[in-house]
């Protein structure tokens, strides 16, 4: 029987060009080189100069290593053999520079691989392929990027059938540009922070997403979001759709779901995160009225009540066909007043007669009308409940964003014990817990984060702020110290987690 | 050919590559700049950049897609990292006071830990990926050569930026040129000429961190329980510093003069600069005067005016700049637009600013947007004209005022005047009515009526009233700390208390403010008041 362990170490038994060094690809798409690395039962641990971080195997997509050397043998057969200059490969009986030959050619390969993704971030080296209905530029590993790129196809198709699209020509085939993390996103892209993705809408067309490795659900969503822009484009080229219902039908569709097993698309399901924010303004009171919603150019609640509308009215079969020929009018209808954008030859439809045409597809002839769908409306959203983790996580998350901790620690609690495995949740989690005094449950929390993502500077520098008690040179503070540092040995470094203006000052003397 | 001959020919092809040297002793460097780019200072805020110049020259590039053109000139900028063992002063420190109480100084010096971290922290130019690094060599300094590519979202057009990082002792000097990539071609030889004469000098003068008092830095106190003797002081220093540092290595061409209450920096015209600081001077005594009893004991720091050549160095000395309180330079240039020029505005909209902040910070921060906006604008539209101010109407504000005044849909004054910041901001048209309301008080018929003329200074008075009570009333009741929910059902109505606690407190503060500015006029007089303001568009 094979043993696992050997037949990985005997796959890396030869001892690299010093020159070489450690290698390391994760499933989640990083690659990381630099620390020294040791093979263990339960994965790779990794060398810092603060302490030694453990990736379990499971994690693991590949490794190449220089430490690992030919094992002994291990029986009584391989022990005479070897005497000979014979060792067992691939159940042969082979010479043992046969076998070193064979795995230096595989190791070289596929360290060749590796260090190909890790080059792959830097943008000059990305990636390209062109599908049916898009170019796609990428920095993601080739095994991330080709689970997207088949979404978006399926998106595409499921789309342009609902809707009644044409194929664009090859010169409207849409660029995705699909970066590898989010710093790399706004760095190349050229958006500020606060802009998770954006599409290009006047020539040459352009979509920037980012992958978010810790949350690819997020990455799933944005990316409908965006391409819903372009599809929105193609219903008539030389119109812009107004912000409503522009964002609020790209909103709903950022809640659908790719099944890759199946190959199957879902729309119309509840964007969690979204109805969470909707549920805050319920509790603050905040009710927005749907004639305001639709007639105001431009208002950040288009993305929030704007979705949970939409929501409403494609899910209700009444509605469903008179919201589509709503959007239909505004760009190709009759008697519609639009309006150049001072753009490219775009015109668009302002708030005012977005709403005369809402009003006259949705047949709602008076205010009582109105009125009476805008009931409707609420009734059904204040129905609506997040069900899943992913909406627990997103209820939670959005509990903390509002100053809600209570809500917040409820959600996140029961988030995890269905078995989140985001560790922003954990790590957001921790931080209502030390907000609230929990600074033991804090600690807990952060270690959890860790273990799900070990790599995460971040979490370490927390967890080391947490454990901080009394005078921080103190040596009952070493382990926070060191943690702190480790933080700064993966590259996490804020100058404003050292300013902590509540915490006991460095002289001890209990002023603060 | 003959010798004569030759000989011109050589000039005139080398004529065009003769080139300045630029000199730092304290960095200990030199460095050939390109023919024709002139220096352009550098900000006192960012002393990590130490030089900089641009191209006289223009180049232009077409967008496609909109059929803009757009201008563009070529820059060289040099930014110094400083080692990390030299910049362990440059901490957070924590000293006493003589009164017990403590503050906290955040020095900054070189914030950035190398190029590529000042890159992806500090470049706007658009979105920007490096398209080659390589170690390479200039004499005995070794060198890290970028080539970058701004292409995605660039502003001004698709940019080529080469740069090398010499790593000097103490010191890494990023040398950073930037054109656009269709001009690159062309540019590129000159470029890498000057790159490859950068030489190590010796050093002299002061040192790589500046000793820092920490007065220009970010210091974080109780700035409500200082005395105005104690905040005057303050500013002062600031003001001190400011100019200390503004005159500091000014470059050729450029002369410092203080002129009234304003240290001029002129690098433009010197008639332009008189007509510049006249129409200053007289725009801060008019508010001086108008509004005498706001922080009448409270000291209005003198900014420094910095007057560039042109809209390439203004907008060369702005890339990658921050906005600081403690920063009260003002930049300018003559755009050639006049007494309407936009540059003269947006100068006297930072005087404003900085007037409102200094005489009251809670009246500054508290004013309704109408109010703000208004005032700024009106501000903006005031003249100098024979030793004058005059305000003159801002005519594209009046005409769509005027239009939704005849479609019926304009908002009355009480309306605006009670408009919650929300309700503001859903209509551009709202803004322009705050303006226009402004300038009626100030300018227009209700300047001039007896019911009306006082009516503005009025307001004021009664919101500076109204913000403290507010103030006063927050902190007895302790709405700023309040005691924390245990259920989430507190927790709900806590949220929803304080949301609507913050739209009643908006509220009242418009209503008990208009209220009391308007003590005693009644129906009758509102619609006088109103029918007026309404007259005025005609």
């Amino acid at each position: 029987m094979k043993h696992p362990i050997r037949t990985a170490a005997l796959l890396c038994a030869l001892a690299l060009p010093a020159a070489a060094g450690d290698i390391l690809s994760l499933k989640d798409g990083r690659v990381i080189e630099g620390p020294k690395m040791t093979r263990t039962q339960k994965g790779i641990e990794l060398a810092y100069e603060h302490g030694t971080i453990l990736i379990p195997t499971e994690m693991i997509l590949d490794a190449v290593l220089d430490s690992d050397s030919a094992l002994p043998p291990a029986t009584d057969e391989e022990r005479e053999m070897s005497t000979k200059g014979m060792v067992r490969f691939e159940g042969k009986w082979v010479r043992t520079s046969q076998r070193d030959e064979i795995l230096k050619k595989r190791l070289d390969a596929r360290r060749a691989d590796l260090e190909q993704m890790a080059a792959r971030k830097e943008w000059r080296n990305r990636g390209q392929q062109d599908t049916q209905h898009f170019h796609f530029e990428y920095t993601v590993p080739d095994p991330i990027f080709e689970g997207y790129r088949d979404l978006m196809e399926a998106y595409y198709t499921d789309f342009a059938k609902t809707w009644k699209l044409k194929s664009p020509g090859r010169d409207d085939r849409l660029n995705v540009s699909f970066h590898g993390d989010e710093e790399t996103f706004h760095q190349v892209s050229g958006v500020g922070f606060g802009v998770l993705g954006y599409f290009r809408f006047v020539k040459p067309w352009d979509l920037n997403v980012f992958y978010e490795r810790m949350d690819p659900n997020f990455t799933t969503e944005v990316m409908f979001h965006e391409a819903n822009h372009y599809l929105q484009k193609l219903i008539e080229l030389d119109f812009a759709v107004p912000h409503f219902p522009g964002e609020s039908l790209a909103e709903y569709y950022g809640a659908s779901h790719w099944d890759p097993e199946k190959k199957k698309l879902s729309t119309g399901l509840i964007l969690e995160g979204r109805l969470c924010e909707v549920q805050e303004d319920i509790v603050k009171g905040d009710f927005e009225p749907l004639d305001e919603l639709v007639r105001t150019d431009r208002d950040y609640k288009h993305y929030t009540w704007g979705w949970s509308l939409v929501y409403f009215l494609m899910n209700d079969p009444r509605y469903q066909p008179k919201f589509q020929k709503f959007v239909f009018t505004l760009a190709r209808g009759k008697g519609v007043l639009r309006e150049p954008m001072g753009i490219a030859n775009l015109q668009t439809v302002k708030g005012e007669e977005v709403f005369r045409i809402f009003r006259e597809e949705l047949g709602l002839k008076d205010v009582a009308a109105v009125k009476n769908l805008e009931r409707e409306w609420y009734a059904y959203i204040q129905k609506l409940a997040p069900t899943s983790v992913s909406g627990l996580e997103q209820a939670g998350l959005s509990a903390a964003g509002n100053n809600r901790p209570l809500r917040a620690t409820r959600l996140l609690k029961e988030a995890i014990e269905k078995g989140s495995r985001n560790p922003l949740v954990h790590a957001r989690y921790a931080e209502v817990l030390a907000g609230k005094g929990r600074r033991l449950d804090a600690v807990e929390a952060w270690k959890k984060a860790i273990e799900i993502d070990p790599l995460n500077g971040k979490f370490y520098s927390s967890l080391g702020h947490t454990l901080l008690y009394g005078k921080k040179d103190a040596p009952s503070n070493a382990e926070a110290n060191r943690m702190i540092a480790l933080g700064k040995d993966l590259g996490y470094d804020s100058p404003w987690i050292e300013l902590d203006l509540e915490k006991s000052d460095e002289k001890g003397d209990g002023k603060n | 050919m003959p010798r004569l001959s030759l000989a011109l020919l050589a000039f005139a092809l080398l004529g065009p590559l003769a080139r300045a040297d630029h000199k730092d002793a304290r960095l200990g460097y030199q460095i050939q700049t390109p023919k024709n780019w002139s220096e352009v200072p550098t900000s006192v805020e960012e002393r990590w950049v130490v030089a900089k110049c641009t191209s006289d020259k223009s180049y232009f590039w077409t967008d496609k897609s909109t059929g803009w053109t757009n201008e563009h000139k070529p820059d060289m900028t040099t930014i110094a990292f400083v080692a990390e063992a030299v910049k362990e002063r440059a901490k957070v420190e924590q000293r006493e006071k003589k009164d017990g109480t403590k503050e906290v100084l955040i020095v900054y010096d070189s914030p950035y830990k190398d190029y590529e971290d000042y890159m992806k922290r500090r470049y706007s130019g658009g979105g920007w990926f490096v398209d080659k690094k390589e170690e390479s060599k200039a004499g005995d300094v070794p060198v890290t050569c970028f080539e970058i590519k701004v292409e995605k979202l660039s502003y001004d057009g698709p940019k080529h930026i080469l740069t090398w990082v010499y790593h000097l002792q103490d010191v890494d000097l990023a040398v950073q040129f930037e054109c656009l990539e269709s001009a690159w071609p062309k540019l590129q030889a000159d470029m890498k000429r000057c790159l490859k004469s950068f030489k190590g000098i010796e050093r002299s003068g002061e040192g790589l961190v500046q000793a820092s008092t920490g007065e220009s830095n970010f210091v974080a106190f109780d700035w409500d329980k200082l005395t105005p003797d104690e905040r005057t002081a303050h500013k002062k220093k600031i003001e001190k510093l400011a100019q200390e540092r503004a005159q500091k290595d000014l470059p050729d061409g450029w002369s410092a003069k203080q002129m009234g209450r304003f240290l001029v920096l002129n690098h433009g015209d010197d008639k332009f600069a008189k007509k510049m600081v006249e129409r200053s001077e007289a725009v801060l005594k008019w508010l001086d005067t108008t509004f005498d009893f706001l922080g009448d004991k409270e000291y209005v720091r003198a900014p420094v005016l910095r007057i560039c050549k042109d809209s390439a160095e203004y907008n060369a000395f702005f890339k990658s700049s921050d906005w600081s309180w403690n920063n009260i330079e003002v930049v300018t240039y003559d755009d050639n637009g006049g007494s309407t020029s936009y540059s003269i505005k947006n100068v006297i909209s930072r005087l404003v600013d900085i007037w409102f902040q200094d005489r009251d910070r809670d009246l500054a921060l508290g004013m309704p947007m109408w109010l703000r906006n208004g005032l700024s604008d009106l501000m903006e539209q005031a003249n100098l004209d024979k030793g004058k101010l005059e305000f003159r109407t801002n005519y594209w504000i009046k005409d769509d005022v005027r239009e939704v005044v005849r479609d019926g849909k304009a908002l009355s004054p009480r309306q605006i005047m009670t408009m919650d910041a929300e309700s503001f901001w859903k209509e551009w048209v709202n803004f322009q009515q705050g303006d226009a309301l402004v300038a009626f008080l100030v300018t227009g018929p209700a300047g001039k009526s007896k019911l009306s003329k006082e009516f503005l200074p009025n307001y004021m008075k009664a919101l500076k009233g109204v913000l403290a009570e507010v103030k006063a009333e927050d902190e007895k009741n302790g709405t700023l700390s309040n005691k924390p929910p245990s259920t989430e059902e507190e927790e709900d109505a806590q949220l929803k208390n304080q949301r609507d606690g913050i739209k009643k407190n908006q509220k009242r503060i418009l209503d008990q403010t208009l209220e009391r500015a308007s003590a005693g006029w009644s129906g009758d007089d509102w619609k006088k008041f109103e029918d007026l303001y309404l007259k005025t568009f005609g």
